[in-house]
C-alpha cells in the first residue's frame, strides 16, 4: 500500500512534557484520514510535526516519501496546509494573495483558482485583515487549492465556523479530493463521519487506534441486554466491552469489538439466558465519547 | 531569481510608508549635514533646527523599523506563519530581504554619502573604495544587528527591546571603553560582532532555530563587554611595540610634582626625555599605571588615553587610578611601574594657504574655511577619515588681523625644523580623543577644528593662544606621520603616595 504520511514511533516533547507519544500511523495515498481527540490530545503537534514546523524529539515521519525534517520546498509545492489559527498576511488584498502565491507553485491552476474565488464568493478587492474568520478561511483554502495539491493538511479548519461556511469549505474541500489525500485534524466529528474515509483517535499524546471509518463503524455497538431480574456484573468483565451502566433489569455498555456471534455467544456465556439483546450503530460522536469516558474511568 | 524578486516587489507594495520615511530622512539628512560653509540663511541649521542635532539618530531609526519590518513579513518565530508551509527556500528568502535592505537602506546610504562628498567639494568617483568600505562598516555595525534582532523577534514590540539595549550597549561601550588599546580591541570586536551576526541570520534561515540564535547573539554582547573592559594580555601590547629601536629615553622624574591643586585622583608622573630624532615628537598611544604594595595589594589602571605635555628634555604622564585605591596604598611605601605606549611622528608635507573668505583646499587635510567670528582656527572637512595630526602656524598676518597677546613669534614652520617643536608647548595638534566607535557614522564626511596659533602653550597654566586669523593671513600646516612604536616601562620604587601626591590625601 501507497502511503502518503508514515509515521513511525513519533515523540515530540516540550520541556519533558510529552505532546505526542511513540505515534505510529499510516495515511494511505488517496484516503481522507481525520485525526480526533480531545482538546491537547497532540492533533495540532502531529500536524505540525509532520509539516516540520517542529521537530520530532524522536521517531520520524515520511510525508510524500521524503523525511518530514527534510521537506524542501519542491515538496511543499505538492502539500495545501491550513490551520485555523495561521498567520495570514492580513495587509494583502485576496487577489494579490494568489496573485503572489502563484509564482511559488509550477502547478498552479488559474482557472481553478478563479473558480474557487468564485464559489467561495471571495471578494478579490478586500484585505485579508478585513475578512470575516469565515472569508478568511476560505481564502485560506482558495491558496492552498489552487495548486492541485497531492497532500492537503488541515488542522482544526471547521472551527469556530457558521454552518453554511462549514458546508462551502467541506464541499470544496471533498471535489479536491479527488485525486489527493487528505489529513484533518477536527473537532467536529458530526461532519468528519460524512466524509473521512479513515479515522485516528488521539488521546494524551498517543494514538489509540488509527483505521478505516467502515470498520470503526462496523466494530462499535451499544449493546443493551435486558433479563428477567436485576443482573449480576461477572468479575471478569470481556476486556472489549466498555461503559456498563445497569439499570434494574437492563445491562448497557459499548461493545469495542462487535462481530453479532461472538457478542451474542460472550452475553450468553456471562449471562445465560437473557430476554432480550439488541446491538446498535453508534454514531463517531458517541463512539469517542464513550472511549474518552472509559479512559477518564481507567485514569 | 524571480522568486526572489517575487518576495521583493511583495515587500515593496507592503512596506511603501515606511520607504517613503527611509528615504524622505535620507533626504533630510542630506540637507542638515551639508558642511555649513553656504552664507548663514542657507544652512540647514536655520532651516531645521530640530533635525538638527539628531537627525542621525532619526535616520537610523526609520532604517531600523525598514529593516525589522521587512524582516518580519516573513518572521522567523512562531509556528503560525503561513509562509512556513509554502515553497520558500531559505536562500533565496534570505537573499530577497538582503536585495531589499541592499535597494532602500544601503544604496540611499551610498548616495547619501556621494551628495555629501558633492557638497563638501569632492567628487565621489574619486572615493569609491572608501565608499564601498563605509557601506560595508555602515552595514556590519548599523544594519546587520538590527537585521539579526529582527530575525529572533516576531514583531516590532519584540524588537524594540533589544534593539533599544543594543543602543544602550554601545553608548555605554563607547564611554566605558578604555580608548589606548583600540587598534586591539576594535578589530577583535569587529570579528565577534560580524561573526555572531552571520550565524544568528543563518542559523534563524536556514532552521528557524531561536533559541541557538538568540544564544549566539547573547554571547557576542558578552564577549563584546569583555574585549571591552579586561585589559589586553601584556604580549599583545608587547607584540605591537616589538619593533622599538629608537633611542627615545623615558626616566621618572623624582623631583616632587608641583602643580596646582586638584581633586581629582590623577596620578602626574614628571619624566625626564632624552633621544627624540630631530623634528621628530611623540604622540601618546597610552599609559598604564600599576601599583604593588608589599602585603601582595595590586592596583592596575587599565590602558588609558591622558594628556602627555612634553618637549625634548620633560614631561609630565597622567594615570587616573580609583580614589579607594588611592586611599587604601596612600600611606604605605609601595612599587609603581608606569608602562606607556607612543608612537613617533615626523614631519610629512608642509602646505602654506593664504587665507580666504571662500573654502579653500589645504592637500592631506581637505577642504578648508575659516569663520570671521572664531578667528582662532580653521574648519576642515575631509572625507571617510580623521585629519592627521599637524603642527600648524602662521608665517604672516592679514592687514587687518587683530593679536590679542601682542607676541609676534617666529614661524611655526623654522621651529619645527629646528627641533623645537613638540606636542604639548607650543603647538597643537589635532588628537585622536575620541573612541573609535564615534568616528563611525552615517557621515562619510568628518569635520575637525584646526587651532592655528602662533603662540599657544600648554601646561598647567592650560592654553593661551594668540589670535591672529583673518583674510590675508599665511598659515602653515606640517603634517605628521606615524613611525616608530615605543613601548617603555618606568619603574618607580619605595614611594609614598601621599608623600609624592599630597593634594589627594585626606
Amino acid at each position: 500500500m501507497n502511503c502518503a504520511i508514515r509515521i513511525q514511533k513519533l515523540s515530540k516533547e516540550f520541556r519533558r512534557v510529552a505532546a505526542l507519544a511513540d505515534m505510529d500511523a499510516e495515511v494511505p495515498d488517496g484516503a481522507i484520514y481525520a485525526l480526533v481527540g480531545p482538546n491537547g490530545a497532540g492533533k495540532t503537534t502531529t500536524l505540525k510535526t509532520l509539516m516540520n514546523i517542529w521537530r520530532p524529539t524522536r521517531g520520524q515521519a515520511e510525508v510524500l516519501g521524503v523525511d518530514s525534517t527534510r521537506l524542501s520546498p519542491r515538496e511543499f509545492t505538492r502539500i495545501g496546509y491550513v490551520s485555523e489559527n495561521q498567520e495570514m498576511p492580513e495587509w494583502m488584498t485576496v487577489a494579490y494573495l494568489l496573485a503572489y502565491l502563484k509564482p511559488f507553485y509550477p502547478t498552479w491552476d488559474d482557472a481553478l483558482c478563479a473558480d474557487l474565488v468564485r464559489r467561495f464568493d471571495l471578494p478579490p478587492g478586500r484585505k485579508i485583515g478585513q475578512l470575516s474568520r469565515g472569508m478568511r478561511m476560505k481564502a485560506a483554502f482558495a491558496s492552498s487549492f489552487a495548486y492541485r495539491p497531492e497532500l492537503i493538511i488541515l488542522d482544526e479548519p471547521f472551527t469556530g465556523l457558521d454552518a453554511l461556511v462549514r458546508d462551502e469549505l467541506i464541499e470544496g474541500l471533498l471535489e479536491r479530493a479527488q485525486g489527493a489525500t487528505i489529513l484533518l485534524s477536527s473537532h467536529d466529528l458530526g461532519e468528519i463521519e460524512t466524509f473521512a474515509s479513515h479515522v485516528g483517535y488521539l488521546e494524551h499524546g498517543r494514538l489509540r487506534f488509527s483505521e478505516e471509518m467502515a470498520s470503526l463503524v462496523e466494530r462499535f455497538r451499544e449493546v443493551e441486554v435486558t433479563f428477567e431480574a436485576a443482573p449480576t456484573l461477572p468479575a471478569a468483565w470481556p476486556e472489549g466491552w466498555i461503559q456498563p451502566d445497569t439499570s434494574a433489569a437492563v445491562l448497557r455498555f459499548v461493545d469495542t469489538r462487535f462481530d453479532r456471534e461472538r457478542s451474542m455467544s460472550e452475553i450468553q456465556r456471562l449471562f445465560g439466558d437473557v430476554r432480550d439483546v439488541t446491538f446498535s450503530p453508534m454514531s463517531l460522536r458517541s463512539i469517542f465519547v464513550a472511549i474518552a469516558k472509559d479512559a477518564r474511568t481507567a485514569a | 531569481m524571480s522568486q526572489i524578486l517575487n518576495i521583493v516587489r511583495k515587500d515593496i507594495r507592503g512596506l511603501r510608508l515606511e520607504i517613503l520615511l527611509v528615504l524622505a530622512a535620507t533626504i533630510a539628512f542630506i540637507w542638515v549635514r551639508r558642511p555649513d560653509w553656504l552664507p548663514t540663511s542657507e544652512q540647514a541649521f536655520s532651516t531645521l533646527p530640530h533635525l538638527n542635532y539628531s537627525m542621525e539618530e532619526l535616520l537610523q531609526l526609520f532604517r531600523c523599523l525598514l529593516i525589522a519590518r521587512v524582516v518580519h513579513k516573513e518572521s522567523l518565530v512562531g509556528d503560525r506563519q503561513f509562509w512556513i508551509t509554502r515553497p520558500y527556500s531559505w536562500r533565496q528568502l534570505l537573499a530577497a530581504k538582503t536585495l531589499f535592505v541592499c535597494l532602500f537602506v544601503v544604496v540611499p546610504s551610498a548616495v547619501a554619502d556621494c551628495a555629501l562628498l558633492h557638497f563638501a567639494r569632492y567628487s565621489p568617483l574619486s572615493y569609491v573604495p572608501q565608499l564601498i568600505g563605509h557601506q560595508a562598516l555602515l552595514a556590519a555595525l548599523f544594519i546587520a544587528p538590527f537585521f539579526a534582532i529582527a530575525t529572533v523577534t516576531r514583531n516590532l514590540w519584540q524588537f524594540a527591546a533589544p534593539s533599544v539595549g543594543l543602543f544602550a550597549f554601545s553608548f555605554l561601550l563607547v564611554r566605558l571603553q578604555p580608548e589606548a588599546v583600540e587598534w586591539l580591541r576594535i578589530p577583535s570586536i569587529l570579528t565577534v560582532v560580524i561573526v555572531a551576526e552571520v550565524v544568528a541570520i543563518v542559523l534563524q534561515y536556514a532552521e528557524r532555530r531561536v533559541a541557538a540564535a538568540r544564544l549566539v547573539m547573547i554571547g557576542a554582547v558578552a564577549a563584546v563587554a569583555a574585549i571591552s573592559l579586561w585589559p589586553p594580555p601584556d604580549a599583545v601590547v608587547a607584540l605591537r611595540y616589538a619593533a622599538d629601536q629608537t633611542p627615545v629615553n623615558i626616566a621618572f622624574d623624582p623631583a616632587p610634582f608641583k602643580i596646582a591643586e586638584d581633586f581629582d585622583p590623577e596620578l602626574e608622573i614628571p619624566v625626564k626625555i632624552a633621544g627624540i630624532p630631530e623634528s621628530c615628537v611623540l604622540q601618546l598611544d597610552g599609559t598604564r599605571v600599576r601599583i604593588a604594595a608589599p602585603g601582595g595589594e595590586t592596583v592596575d589602571s587599565g590602558w588609558q588615553l591622558t594628556n602627555f605635555f612634553h618637549d625634548n628634555n620633560e614631561g609630565t604622564l597622567a594615570a587616573y587610578i580609583d580614589r579607594k585605591d588611592f586611599d587604601a596604598l596612600k600611606s604605605v611605601k609601595v612599587n609603581v611601574r608606569v608602562t606607556v605606549a607612543l608612537t613617533l611622528l615626523h614631519p610629512g608635507n608642509t602646505f602654506t594657504s593664504t587665507l580666504q573668505d571662500a573654502p579653500f583646499s589645504i592637500p592631506d587635510l581637505g577642504n578648508c574655511w575659516w569663520n570671521h567670528d572664531a578667528s582662532m582656527g580653521m574648519r576642515c572637512v575631509a572625507p571617510f577619515r580623521r585629519l592627521p595630526p599637524v603642527v600648524s602656524g602662521v608665517t604672516k598676518f592679514g592687514p587687518d588681523c587683530i593679536s590679542i597677546s601682542g607676541s609676534i613669534p617666529a614661524p611655526v614652520l623654522k621651529d619645527l625644523q629646528a627641533g623645537l617643536v613638540n606636542m604639548g608647548k607650543p603647538r597643537y595638534r589635532i588628537p585622536w580623543m575620541n573612541g573609535y566607535f564615534e568616528n563611525i557614522s552615517l557621515n562619510p564626511l568628518v569635520v575637525d577644528f584646526i587651532v592655528v596659533s602662533d603662540n599657544a602653550s600648554g601646561g598647567a597654566g592650560g592654553w593661551k593662544f594668540t589670535y591672529t586669523l583673518c583674510s590675508g593671513t599665511e598659515v602653515v600646516v606640517t603634517t605628521l606621520l606615524p613611525g616608530a612604536r615605543i613601548l617603555r616601562d618606568i619603574d618607580i620604587h619605595d614611594i609614598r603616595l601621599v608623600d609624592y601626591w599630597p593634594k589627594y590625601a585626606r
